[in-house]
């Protein structure tokens, strides 16, 4: 990936630690239904942790509380040592955290490129001009458009977003948080809702990431996972049950009769939680 | 002290109105999520039917009975005719909405003039009682008064207590589970439309004995219960009760004790509202 | 035509067709062709010269709430009311002796200060919500007017003593007046047209798009909308100042719904997310207010009828069907839902652009 100092990001605070994210009993329920609870890890700089858990175990709402859509009822979240907790999206966007949606949520009636230059700008002073072309921004758009070249849309700049197939709109969801250049970048189900082919795609993509990026991804897809992460912690009714290497959380038999069988029956539609025929909800 | 009292009746009572006027509009919205900006002309044009009938035949109740159920019978006509067409667009229905005021507007000019009209009370009503107190106030207003609130709690037990009143909430939560249950939805949605619409035309009805009808009044009224829905929470009935009554007394205190700057009673609470729970006092998600 | 679209759009068979070249030359001949006209009937004056001053200076209006409401996915039914505004912030100094120059710049004062004020409110609500906080806003504004009689004249209104006078030029001359308003109007399209090809008109597009995914592109999205909802406010605002004017008084009526939702019907009824739908819209409803209604007294009654049919029936706006006819001519793709109003985010739960089922655990955080 070419790293441009088009729009500098600034660096990281270098935690103490070499913590990148933190969490200390994070909780949210909603009227009673508690979705998360008490969940306590932390991911080191540059590691890359994998999050399992079946439908329903509160992965997403996760996510969103450590994106700042949603906000904690209890428990804090650090970033790079920093008190994030209540922190808007977009600080700590510049702080240096990205994040990509399950339910995919490019720009719709904008093209490929004019997607990817609304992230060129993000953190950047420009996006409040009101008197440039954005198309003048030269070395914006030059960025833009190399971002997109290296993951496949090369040809496809022109197209609107809602032309795109899916695989290729999970390719624009992904540049789209990488366009910000994150320090830690989360990933909701990348491959959710693929064919196998698009699969392997998703795991080059996954393999060509900057070695320094810490990296935090929700799948369900043991191949993807395997070879892309350190380790693997499990979620289930919304609290963390075990985490371990790879191989270890393949061998747990907790964590085996949680999912009671992997194959599932994937939908192709786009956009679509897969439906899943994975387990009893252990939900009951 | 009694004026003061005399002034909280009369804020309850324009309460009582708007009461009408902004549960029909949000049920409306809360089932439907349609915003009906011709509720107001819906209202005016209830509040002249009545007068027309009350000329015609000489007894206001039924006037009040004939503006609901013509009011009932249009809402039924555009529900099936327009709304049906937009599919569920929510911003395309609100402007097709817009687009009715001018039509009702310009045709209840052409059938009923520009001069303001209002609608004369029956006998014992044009009367008044003495309270409790030694305070005399006028029956017609109490009248409204004790309507308003036998009409709230109908609605309240309708939308509570019933199975009917079930699948409207239901339905204002998960409308196409309401569908997978086999219910007629559509039925349901005409039903809803058509309840609003008899609301706001006996809330003319009765709003046509203290507030004038005029072509501007269906603005006002709007406005009256489009602050009462972001006060009280677009799509909660009972947000529209509490809604009416801040926005009713203070428009009303306002509007006694300081005239020039009654449109700032309206003012406040909206303002109040919209900065600190924008969703509304009673809303439920963020709007 | 938008101009968000590149400006070279290759027809699918890789080869560009004669019209599709041609296509840059359209919109400046177009144009050129537009001023002209106008100017013919601004240079002879009478009914027509006046109507098409007061089409150009609704347009101005109407501009405003298609930069908010199509770009910006918030659609303002208060943008009368702020014409008014700009209007009496001229005519209230002057009714107290104030020359022209100084209330013009005292009624840009007093609009700016209103549109901040406001738009502290008007970005804490979205959609269905917004649409009607401002038609609640302008109905105060409107009440203001009727009601604070010392200030405003109550009913009856203010009258415009004496126009401005620019050097050589004396807006007291109708004609010398209209032309100014020609020149205003060029320069809000040209300032419309500037800030949509802008990095803000592009940031403004997606967060009508997904607000959400914005924000977590790094922006802070309500400083975007704040900022134009002043603008769409300030386009009003000067709007007004040339209709008190070129009316010479201002009354309460102009600040009213039924005005109120003709500026915005105007915008939606020539096209939300176009450049020249507002002023199109513009023209059309003035032709039914002032053309019509001469041989047609339910003139109102057509127009409503005609603005429902065009809801339902060709929710681009006139103008977006323009060029969505342009576009088939000249054999290039069509731009996929990008105009009119059924791209108007509506608020509720998080704007889910793209998804079957709403994520129900995203609740909005108050940000």
């Amino acid at each position: 990936m070419t790293t441009s100092t088009a729009s500098a990001v600034p660096p990281a605070p270098a935690a103490a630690d070499g913590i990148a994210l933190s969490v200390e009993d994070l909780g949210r329920h909603f009227a009673g239904v508690k979705a998360v609870e008490g969940v306590t890890l932390s991911v080191a700089t540059g590691s890359r942790l994998g999050i399992i858990g079946p439908n329903g175990a509160g992965k997403t709402t996760f996510f969103n509380m450590l994106s700042g859509e949603l906000r904690p009822t209890s428990g804090r979240i650090h970033l790079f040592g920093q008190d994030v907790t209540s922190m808007a999206s977009h600080k700590r966007v510049a702080l240096g955290l990205g994040r990509t949606y399950q339910i995919t949520r490019v720009l719709r009636g904008l093209t490929v490129l004019e997607n990817l230059a609304v992230a060129t700008h993000g953190l950047s002073r420009s996006k409040l001009d009101l008197l440039r072309p954005w198309r003048g921004y030269s070395s914006k758009v030059q960025e833009a458009e190399e971002l997109g070249a290296s993951f496949g849309l090369g040809h496809r700049l022109g197209a609107y977003a809602e032309e795109l197939s899916h695989g290729e709109v999970r390719q624009l969801e992904v540049c789209l948080a990488l366009a910000l250049k994150p320090k830690v970048l989360l990933l909701d189900e990348p491959a959710a809702g693929l064919s196998p082919a698009e699969r392997v795609d998703i795991r080059n993509l996954l393999n060509g990431l900057p070695q320094e990026l810490t990296l935090v991804m929700i799948e369900h897809d043991m191949d993807v996972l395997r070879g892309a992460v350190d380790d693997i912690a499990v979620l289930h009714l919304g609290e963390l049950v075990t985490r371990g290497s790879v191989a270890d959380i393949q061998r747990n038999e907790l964590v085996r009769e949680l999912y009671l069988g992997k194959r599932r029956q994937i939908d192709r539609s786009a956009g679509t939680e897969p439906a899943d025929t994975e387990g009893k909800a252990p939900h009951a | 002290m009694n004026q003061f009292i005399v002034q909280t009746l009369n804020g309850l009572t324009l309460a009582g109105i708007m009461f009408l006027v902004s549960s029909g509009f949000t049920l409306v919205f809360g089932v439907m999520r349609i915003t009906n900006l011709a509720h107001g002309a819906i209202y005016l044009l209830g509040g002249y039917i009545a007068y027309s009938t009350i000329q015609l035949v000489g007894n206001f109740f039924v006037g009040v009975i004939v503006a609901g159920v013509a009011m009932a019978l249009l809402g039924i006509v555009l529900e099936r005719t327009l709304i049906k067409r937009m599919r569920g667009q929510v911003m395309a229905e609100l402007l097709a909405t817009l687009g009715l005021v001018y039509v009702m507007n310009d045709l209840a000019l052409a059938i009923w003039g520009g001069d303001p009209l209002s609608l004369r009370l029956p006998g014992v009503l044009r009367e008044s009682s003495t309270l409790p107190g030694g305070i005399v106030y006028p029956n017609g207003r109490l009248f409204i008064l004790v309507l308003a609130v036998a009409i709230g709690l109908a609605l309240y037990f309708l939308l509570r207590r019933t199975r009917v009143g079930a699948i409207v909430r239901a339905g204002v939560d998960n409308k196409a589970m309401v569908s997978a249950m086999g219910i007629n939805v559509r039925l349901v949605f005409t039903m809803v439309f058509a309840l609003g619409a008899l609301l706001a035309g006996v809330g003319g009805a009765l709003g046509g004995t203290v507030l004038s009808l005029a072509p501007n009044a269906d603005a006002e009224i709007l406005t009256f219960a489009l602050v009462v829905v972001i006060v009280g929470g677009l799509g909660s009935f009972e947000g529209a009760v509490l809604g009416s009554l801040i926005v009713g007394l203070l428009s009303n205190y306002g509007q006694a004790y300081f005239p020039a700057l009654a449109y700032f009673a309206l003012f406040a609470p909206l303002v109040l509202v919209l900065l600190v729970r924008p969703q509304g006092l009673l809303g439920r998600t963020a709007a | 035509m938008s101009t968000h679209a590149p400006e070279t759009r290759v027809a699918s068979t890789g080869q560009q067709s004669f019209l599709a070249r041609q296509q840059r030359w359209v919109p400046l001949l177009a144009a050129l062709a537009f001023l002209l006209i106008a100017s013919s009937y601004l240079y002879r004056g009478g009914f027509y010269g006046q109507l098409v001053t007061q089409m150009l200076i609704f347009a101005i209006a109407a501009m405003g709430v298609g930069f908010l409401g199509g770009y910006g996915g918030m659609v303002s039914l208060g943008q009368a009311s702020f014409l008014g505004l700009g209007a009496y912030g001229v005519a209230v100094p002057m009714a107290d002796g104030t020359g022209p120059w100084t209330a013009v710049a005292i009624s840009l004062v007093v609009t700016l200060a209103v549109a901040l004020v406001t738009g502290l409110l008007a970005v804490r609500v979205r959609g269905i919500s917004f649409v009607i906080m401002t038609l609640a806003l302008g109905q105060i504004l409107f009440g203001l007017a009727s009601s604070w009689v010392d200030l405003s004249g109550g009913d009856n209104g203010l009258i415009i003593p004496v126009a401005p006078v620019l050097g050589p030029l004396d807006l007291n001359d109708p004609t010398v007046l209209s032309f100014a308003v020609l020149v205003v109007f060029v320069l809000a399209a040209l300032a419309l047209r500037t800030f949509v090809a802008s990095p803000f008109g592009l940031a403004l597009r997606g967060i009508k798009s997904n607000e959400q995914r914005l924000k977590t592109l790094g922006y802070a999205t309500r400083l975007h909308l704040y900022i134009s909802w002043v603008i769409s406010v300030m386009f009003a605002g000067v709007a007004g100042i040339l209709f008190v004017f070129t009316n010479g008084l201002i009354t309460p009526t102009a600040l009213d719904f039924g005005h109120n939702g003709i500026v915005t019907l105007m915008a939606v009824i020539g096209g939300l997310g176009t450049l020249w739908g507002p002023t199109v819209g513009a023209i059309v409803i003035m032709l039914f207010q002032n053309y019509l209604s001469l041989y047609f007294e339910r003139w109102a009654t057509v127009m409503g009828i005609a603005f429902v049919a065009v809801v339902i029936f060709a929710p681009e706006g006139l103008w977006g069907l323009v060029t969505k006819f342009a576009r088939r001519l000249t054999r290039q793709k069509p731009q996929p839902g990008q105009l009119g109003i059924n791209e108007v985010p509506v608020g509720g739960s998080a704007a889910e652009t793209d998804t079957t089922m709403p994520d129900p655990t995203t609740e909005k955080v108050q940000q």
